[in-house]
């Protein structure tokens, strides 16, 4: 690659040909600001809020999308371009709803930054267009709010090409145009897989999660009911930075201390069933390898990842192993095991979960999630797992009751379903579950002690990864792709029978992992996911146990109730089937 | 275009004809065409059938059509904004702010 230089606000730079003007001009110390972009994702320069203005050149370019040229003389903030750019964000704010008070987004807006750094004091237009359009509230997960769109095609690009679902698209054409799925559908009657993406990216509140803290809410000033919480893995690095703590910090202590302080009658963990995943699919890929199955065997924890196979591969599910996500395994465990246990009414038992993730709230809807009603055959027993919250309404609640996360000291969790290793903790990860299985796995195998325990080649954000692992004279292939594009390259080699000497294949549904959810904190961004999943690492590295059968809450949960992995009691209660969808 | 003594019933006439054009072509995708063009529209409507026109709505209309002018992804909204820019200052007769 060549080097071009050229002059940005009077200051002279050379840089790799290829680079945009928005990239140049950062490193001179320009910050033009931005709305529809998403580096790498979303360029294509629709909102015109990055204009700048090169000389010679009639008409502005879009920093966003331009690259440089030698010689190019480039001027970002003119008077001409600040009227342009105030004056664009005036159109834009003529056709959207003025709630800002009352907006889930509210101090989280990037509409919001941007009208503010713009110095946008007055609206001079009216004649909103959008004003009567209907909130689409038909999934269980995301929230569609088109009045508050403003058209800066993220979510479809996110949709498209990270994802490779399609659900949201530019409808229509001209001003008649919209953003949403097929005119006449609402979003559950699409392959929507509720992964949440769009509402990580999305810069207003055009889409979100579905706020169920209110429920939670009235859970815990219930006296009749008995609130159980469980944390999902990807939880303990994210929550923090909703105040202000540097991202990827472990806020594991801090976060137990404001759960119990919210209410909650025990505070446990989703690694402790993360552990316990590891030992029903571990033994289920073993059953497999010497008993026979559909190899290679695909994790099932992302459930936005199993309805994206429902939809779009539904002749692979065999493939797709039948164990429940780790959140799944806890809403039954808690009603079934922990009321046993504890001589508790399992109806009264209330399951809160707090998740990286949006699809976890479609997922505890499925009509299959009741197993604990079925197991004490009592039909007042709810959904094994009552409600998710998303990373960001547990931080809203805590906001809410003015607790001081930052200073909070540290908590433990409550016995036994909070006991957890080092292998759940990295299940947040990209790869984490990966390497859980193979920690396990290789001990279980070959009864040996696993040495060198830190799977380096399943880690990190390539969009696929390989490895090969010498197991009692076999070599176990496996794979690990995260985001649905990236899904799809593995399925449709699975599909072409390309991927028959593979033993074990993990596929998270969002970009990074959980870490990378679509419940997570925003701005989620390549950058937070890469210090969230150093987190991850970091909690796992220094806990007491680092291999999920070592986990001692986890063995006696089997000698005291479930028997052995994969026995009848694992199938009633952790096992599960999936459907074909259209 | 030419400058002369223009009918301002023929000269609102051929702004509202001329943008009807742009709107029928303009794709949706950029935010200034998509906004602006509407924007403009709407009090151009207002000159051509005589309602009240403020001095502000007719300022915003010349901000709007610069940016949609020099600002949009591609020739439609670009010659839009043009075209609007013009007649205002060949025709300033016309769009007078009225009470």
């Amino acid at each position: 690659m060549g080097r071009v230089r050229l002059v940005i606000d009077r200051q002279a730079i050379e840089v790799e040909s290829g680079t945009t003007i928005l990239e140049a001009a950062a490193r001179v110390g320009s910050k033009i600001p931005t709305l529809c972009y998403l580096e790498g994702i979303n360029e294509v320069g629709a909102c015109r809020i990055c204009v700048v203005d090169v000389k010679g050149k009639k008409e502005f370019a879009t920093a966003c999308n331009t690259p440089v040229e030698d010689g190019m003389e480039v001027r970002t903030n003119t008077p001409a371009l600040r009227a342009a750019r105030r004056a664009t964000v005036e159109m834009i704010l003529s056709d959207h709803p003025m709630e800002c008070l009352t907006c889930i987004r509210n101090g989280n807006c990037e509409l919001q930054t941007l009208a503010s750094q713009l110095n946008v004091r007055t609206v001079r237009m009216s004649g909103a267009t959008h004003a009567d359009l209907p909130c689409d509230d038909s999934t269980s997960g995301i929230v569609r709010d088109p009045r508050k769109c403003i058209f800066c095609q993220r979510c479809v690009s996110v949709c498209s090409d990270v994802q490779g679902v399609g659900a949201i698209e530019l409808q229509g054409h001209g001003f008649e145009a919209f953003i949403g799925p097929p005119p006449n559908l609402k979003l559950d009657e699409t392959r929507c897989v509720q992964c949440g993406q769009c509402a990580l990216v999305c810069p207003t509140g055009a889409i979100t999660e579905k706020d169920e803290t209110d429920k939670v809410w009235a859970a815990l000033f219930d006296p009749r009911k008995y609130v159980v919480v469980q944390t999902a893995p990807a939880t303990h690095v994210t929550i923090g930075e909703m105040f202000g703590l540097p991202v990827g910090t472990d806020i594991t202590g801090k976060m137990v201390a404001a759960l119990r302080r919210l209410g909650f009658d025990a505070v446990f963990d989703t690694n402790f069933t993360a552990d316990l995943t590891i030992m029903e699919e571990g033994s289920e890929l073993i059953k497999r390898l010497t008993e026979g199955g559909a190899l290679p065997q695909l994790t099932s924890c992302s459930p936005g990842w199993i309805k994206y196979v429902e939809h779009f591969y539904p002749k692979l599910l065999p493939h797709v192993s039948s164990c429940k996500s780790p959140q799944q395994m806890f809403g039954a465990i808690a009603k079934t095991y922990f009321a046993e246990k504890t001589s508790r009414d399992p109806a009264s038992i209330f399951v809160v979960s707090v998740m990286p993730c949006t699809a976890k709230k479609f997922e505890a809807a499925r009509p299959e999630m009741d197993t604990a009603k079925r197991y004490w055959n009592n039909s007042h027993i709810s959904q094994d797992v009552d409600v998710v919250l998303t990373s960001r309404e547990l931080g809203r609640m805590i906001r809410r009751t003015g607790i001081d996360f930052a200073v909070l000291p540290d908590d433990e969790y409550d016995e036994p379903l909070g006991i957890s290793t080092g292998a759940a903790a990295i299940f947040g990860a990209t790869g984490g579950v990966m390497e859980a299985a193979l920690r396990t796995g290789y001990e279980l195998v070959t009864g040996k002690t696993l040495e060198q325990i830190d799977f380096q080649e399943v880690r990190g954000l390539e969009g696929i990864k390989e490895a090969v692992v010498p197991l009692n004279g076999v070599n176990l292939k496996v794979m690990v792709a995260h985001g649905l594009h990236n899904a799809r390259h593995v399925m449709e080699r699975l599909k072409a029978g390309e991927l028959k000497d593979y033993h074990f294949i993990e596929i998270m549904c969002c970009p990074g992992g959980c870490i990378g959810g679509g419940g997570q904190p925003i701005p989620t961004d390549t950058e937070a996911r890469q210090n969230r999943i150093e987190g991850l690492y970091q909690v796992d590295a220094v806990m007491k146990y680092r291999k999920s059968h070592e986990n001692p809450a986890v063995k006696t949960l089997y000698e005291e109730f479930l028997g052995k992995p994969l026995g009848h009691r694992s199938h009633e209660l952790l096992h599960t089937r999936y459907v074909p969808r259209p | 275009m030419h400058s002369g003594d223009a009918d301002p019933k023929v000269v609102s006439e051929l702004a509202r004809s001329l943008l009807a054009l742009v709107r029928g072509e303009s794709c949706g995708e950029c935010l200034p065409c998509w906004h602006g063009i509407r924007q403009i529209s709407a009090v151009l409507d207002k000159v051509d059938n005589g309602s009240p026109v403020s001095a502000e709505e007719l300022a915003a209309v010349g901000e709007l059509a610069r940016t949609v002018g020099q600002g949009a992804k591609c020739g439609v909204g670009r010659i839009g904004g043009r075209l609007v820019l013009e007649l205002l200052s060949r025709y300033s007769s016309v769009f007078q702010a009225r009470v």
